[in-house]
């Protein structure tokens, strides 16, 4: 996902995914394995928390498994999975809003899934390294989605422009707009702990 | 001069991606409008604020679960009766089963007949144990009887006799790991009793029955008996010979959840016997808002 594909990547995820179409479980392994890490940071930028993040991720995979069939190969494979990603995220952040009550809480330490997780290091590998890491992680998270999908996927995920409004279906010059607007709203919520960054 | 002219401009001039005339035009711009000037320092700050992120990896007990997930749902997907042709081969679905008329009058009767005389009261008394570990419980043996006539109806698929092994229901505190899990199922008498004595045809008449019977026993023990039913639905759903015969509401590593087991025939084996146990632990609190996203952990036992 992110940078424009090198032709050997792209050529070895189209002989996956023509496996995976298949029914090959172990070229959608390949392909989880390929992409789990990029999905992941995507997913916590977007959510704000680990549980949050890995819930998300379980259910972007269990759609790529399920519709891997109908991808037609229009878009490359890291294109499409990028828009199943959005889609699914955008659905999780709407139901959160909805049920906030069912989900994690924004800052939740997360759930030990498995006996001596966290004390393994597993978990806390993601946990936010600094203070000032966690104060941006927060103030993305006060941003409006229509301001933090363009500026996480351009930003953080390395997405140009023009792949980014390709993504969100928006004209260029309206991503650029919203990821400035994005950053100067990110500034002025993080203003009080500027001395972080000096 | 008007902002609006350069303002577009701002983000790739504070990123460093102008350059020549342009990249003058707006620096000169910048050093006269105060309005500008402010901008750029907030884009320079944030600029600095998001490169203090350091990439995410997702964690490795999260892949090796996510990857458990994934491969369970891609194996349940596919059909689970390849070593079963000609007279099963149609049931090998839930539509199939569902557009078969007669299968499904059977598999009403079977319910109401059950419902109506058969072991409620059994359920009540025996299959529900408070407190204790699963492999303790003791399942009483005559539960589910068919009758004649409904043999009769579709003798291919109903199995011979009587159904002769009750689901069990329990209420548990306790609070399961992985280890614990997998033990606890390895003892389990049901298990064992099934695994000897039930077929898939038993898995495919019963599974329903089971499925309501023990969403009985879950609210007769003051327990969300609907999103038992709800949870064996789905499970079920990609993989319709798969019959539920135990569910414990108890906590796995802290976390309220409902345990299902499940008995299906080996998926290489000739053997129609349901030697294949499959456990899934879902979080009733998450299925309320997504299914894929509640379940905490599989276990599958041959």
């Amino acid at each position: 996902m992110g940078e424009p594909q090198q032709n050997g990547r792209k050529g070895n995820d189209d002989a996956l995914v023509a496996r995976a179409q298949d029914g090959d479980l172990a070229a959608l392994e390949q392909l989880f394995n390929t992409y789990r890490n990029q999905v992941f940071s995507l997913a916590y930028r977007m959510t704000g928390n680990v549980s949050d993040a890995e819930d998300l991720c379980q259910e972007i995979f269990l759609q790529v498994m399920r519709k891997v069939s109908s991808f037609q190969g229009r878009s490359s494979f890291s294109t499409w999975l990028y828009r199943v990603s959005m889609n699914r995220s955008r659905d999780y952040l709407r139901r959160k809003k909805r049920s906030p009550e069912l989900l994690s809480q924004e800052g939740d330490p997360p759930e030990p899934r498995e006996p001596g997780a966290v004390n393994a290091g597993g978990l806390e590998n993601v946990a936010i390294a600094s203070e000032a890491q966690r104060l941006v992680q927060t103030a993305l998270m006060e941003l409006p989605l229509s301001l933090r999908e363009p500026l996480v996927l351009h930003e953080l995920e390395g997405l140009q422009y023009h792949e980014v409004a390709s993504l969100l279906r928006l004209p260029v010059g309206t991503v650029k707009s919203r990821i400035f607007r994005a950053r100067i709203k990110l500034a002025e919520v993080l203003e009080p702990h500027k001395e972080q960054w000096r | 001069m008007s902002c609006r002219r350069f303002r577009k401009s701002l983000i790739e001039y504070v990123d460093g991606e102008l350059s020549g005339e342009r990249k003058d035009a707006v620096r000169e711009h910048v050093d006269s409008c105060e309005t500008c000037k402010a901008a750029v320092e907030k884009l320079e700050f944030s600029a600095s604020a998001l490169s203090s992120l350091d990439a995410v990896k997702m964690p490795e007990p999260s892949a090796q679960r996510i990857a458990i997930v994934l491969r369970t749902s891609a194996d349940s997907a596919r059909p689970a009766l390849h070593s079963v042709t000609g007279r099963l081969g149609f049931f090998t679905s839930v539509r199939g089963l569902a557009t078969t008329g007669v299968a499904a009058a059977l598999i009403i009767g079977l319910a109401i007949l059950v419902i109506t005389f058969g072991g409620s009261g059994q359920v009540g008394q025996k299959g529900l144990a408070t407190g204790s570990m699963p492999g303790s419980t003791t399942t009483p043996a005559t539960a589910f009887s068919t009758s004649p006539g409904q043999q009769k109806t579709n003798p291919d698929l109903v199995p011979d006799g009587i159904a002769t092994i009750m689901p069990a229901v329990k209420v548990t505190n306790t609070n399961y790991d992985d280890t614990a899990l997998r033990n606890t199922f390895e003892n389990l008498d049901i298990k064992k009793q099934i695994a000897a004595n039930y077929t898939m045809a038993h898995a495919i008449n019963y599974c329903d029955l089971y499925k309501r019977k023990m969403a009985d026993m879950m609210v007769d023990a003051g327990q969300d008996g609907a999103m038992l039913e709800a949870m064996i639905t789905y499970i079920e759903s990609s993989e319709p010979v798969l019959l539920p015969y135990y569910a414990e509401s108890a906590n796995y590593t802290g976390v309220h959840v409902y345990i299902i087991g499940l008995a299906g025939p080996r998926r290489t084996a000739k053997s129609e016997k349901l030697t294949r146990t499959e456990v899934w632990v879902m979080n009733p609190a998450k299925f309320a808002v997504n299914p894929d996203s509640s379940i905490v952990y599989f276990l599958e036992q041959k």
